[in-house]
């Protein structure tokens, strides 16, 4: 080591030693704070495993495990078990409910409005009732972010209150100018510091994560498909459809095309004729259409749909 | 009086009592019943407990009251104006998921009524909505080439126009 590493050294041992002296009465109340935010930190983390984890649409839902680090903490099974128990007494309660709804629209009269949906399958088709909307799955992940947000209010909230406590009352700093500028630097240091520090990247991912449940359970797609039905049903979809629709509904997609291309377009242009009673230029289109391939099975000439 | 109630059985096994004119409503119901009698369940695998509930209260409601037919093509998006009773525009008054399966419960069951009335409203859904529009409603996905899009964009032109 040179002599100038050297002098380099010993300065920064030197304000080091300033530094550890300086901060001494602080430092306890710094590890009181990082044992908070420790908590904190497992807390969220363990909040991340259970939200992503419960509330991915069930075509992507992957049970994941928590890492090894989160189940061996003791908090963990308080955590899990809590979260069980109140999911499972909540769906048997909406499960018992809508039992009771289904009695209830079996006995009604036959000329009632129809009634609430009876049973829940996979596919559970949702009450009136805002509670009664709620599956298992979704009570149990809505639970889940209720429980959380309660979480981490709380931490947080007692976070800070021990933070004022001790730093008004252990160490005695006067309500004055001086205390109020510590305090406020504190709390400027304390935010700096969390803005580089994990638990507030975790915070953030957990809060995307929160708008993506947000954003699923309000924006999800509707789980029935068109395609899905039977091509016989879709055809006499399709037979309500004035041609434009029809039309329409040919552009959506290759398999619709087909569908509709199936439909009888010569006895459907004949009705459209008949209904709109339309003239000039639209009756041109009648003619190309009706010229086209995709007459199938029909023996009338073009001519004829006018 | 029991002896004479028909038992449906859901596909989530449970059991239904209707009267034999509600279920025979149904055509593969009444086909069932010529040949195996009253006696037995009639096991319905391809229909959910809710749907089959669904289907009882239509076939219930109009067991004296067979609905009148719906014009065709529609002419409004509004099924009264198309000829459909309160009741049953209310009846179809459900989320889309539960009408494709009272959709799918009316073919396998063979109710031509409601078959009619509940690809009636899937087409009032349709008319009067454009092909982004009905993709999304209906979660469509697009797999048309560019060209072919371009195509029936072309073709489909006179839509827009008319």
């Amino acid at each position: 080591m040179s002599t100038v590493d050297y002098q380099v050294e010993r300065v920064i041992e030197a304000g080091r030693n300033s530094v550890k002296v300086l901060l001494s009465p602080v430092l306890p109340l710094m590890q009181l704070h990082y044992t908070c935010q420790h908590q904190l930190y497992f807390y969220i983390n363990a909040a991340l495993v259970l939200v992503r984890a419960d509330t991915a649409p069930p075509e992507k839902k992957q049970p994941r495990s928590p890492p090894e680090s989160v189940r061996s903490h003791a908090g963990w099974r308080w955590f899990t078990a809590m979260i069980d128990f109140t999911s499972s007494g909540f769906a048997a309660v909406t499960a018992d409910l809508t039992k009771r709804a289904g009695t209830l629209a079996r006995d009604s009269q036959m000329a009632d409005p129809p009634g609430v949906p009876i049973d829940a399958g996979h596919h559970r088709p949702k009450p009136k009732s805002h509670f009664l909307r709620l599956s298992s799955s979704s009570s149990h992940s809505l639970l889940s972010a209720a429980f959380v947000l309660v979480v981490v209010t709380l931490t947080i909230g007692l976070q800070l209150t021990l933070f004022e406590y001790l730093l008004s009352g252990t160490f005695a700093i006067p309500i004055s100018f001086g205390g109020s500028l510590v305090r406020m630097l504190t709390a400027v240091l304390w935010f700096i510091r969390l803005l580089f520090f994990e638990p507030l990247r975790k915070f953030y991912r957990w809060l995307r994560g929160l708008c993506d449940v947000c954003h699923w359970h309000t924006a999800r797609p509707h789980v029935a498909t068109m395609p899905d039905l039977p091509a016989a049903v879709l055809l006499q979809v399709t037979e309500f459809l004035p041609i434009d629709s029809l039309c329409v509904v040919g552009a959506t997609s290759s398999s619709m095309r087909e569908i509709t291309d199936n439909q009888c377009w010569y006895e459907l242009l004949l009705q459209e004729v008949e209904h709109r009673c339309l003239e000039g230029p639209w009756q041109q289109h009648v003619r190309q259409l009706t010229s086209k391939a995709r007459l199938k099975d029909v023996d009338a000439s073009p001519e004829e749909a006018e | 009086m029991a002896a004479e109630m028909l038992k449906l059985k859901s596909s989530q096994g449970e059991i239904f009592e209707v009267e034999p004119e509600v279920a025979c409503m149904s055509t593969l119901i009444k086909n069932m019943v010529d040949d195996s009698g009253t006696d037995e369940e009639i096991p319905l695998p391809n229909v959910k407990t809710a749907i089959l509930s669904k289907v009882i209260d239509y076939c219930k409601f109009h067991k004296d009251s067979p609905p009148e037919d719906i014009q065709k093509p529609l002419k409004s998006t509004n099924l009264i104006e198309c000829g459909v009773s309160h009741w049953d525009d209310e009846y179809v008054n459900i989320e889309q998921e539960v009408l494709f399966e009272l959709i799918l419960a009316a073919n396998y069951l063979d109710i031509k009524s409601l078959l009619d009335l509940t690809c009636a409203k899937v087409a009032s859904m349709i008319k009067g909505k454009n092909t982004e529009e009905i993709r999304k409603q209906f979660n469509i996905v697009n797999d048309f080439t560019p060209e072919e899009e371009a195509q029936v964009r072309e073709e489909n032109r006179w839509c827009e126009d008319a």
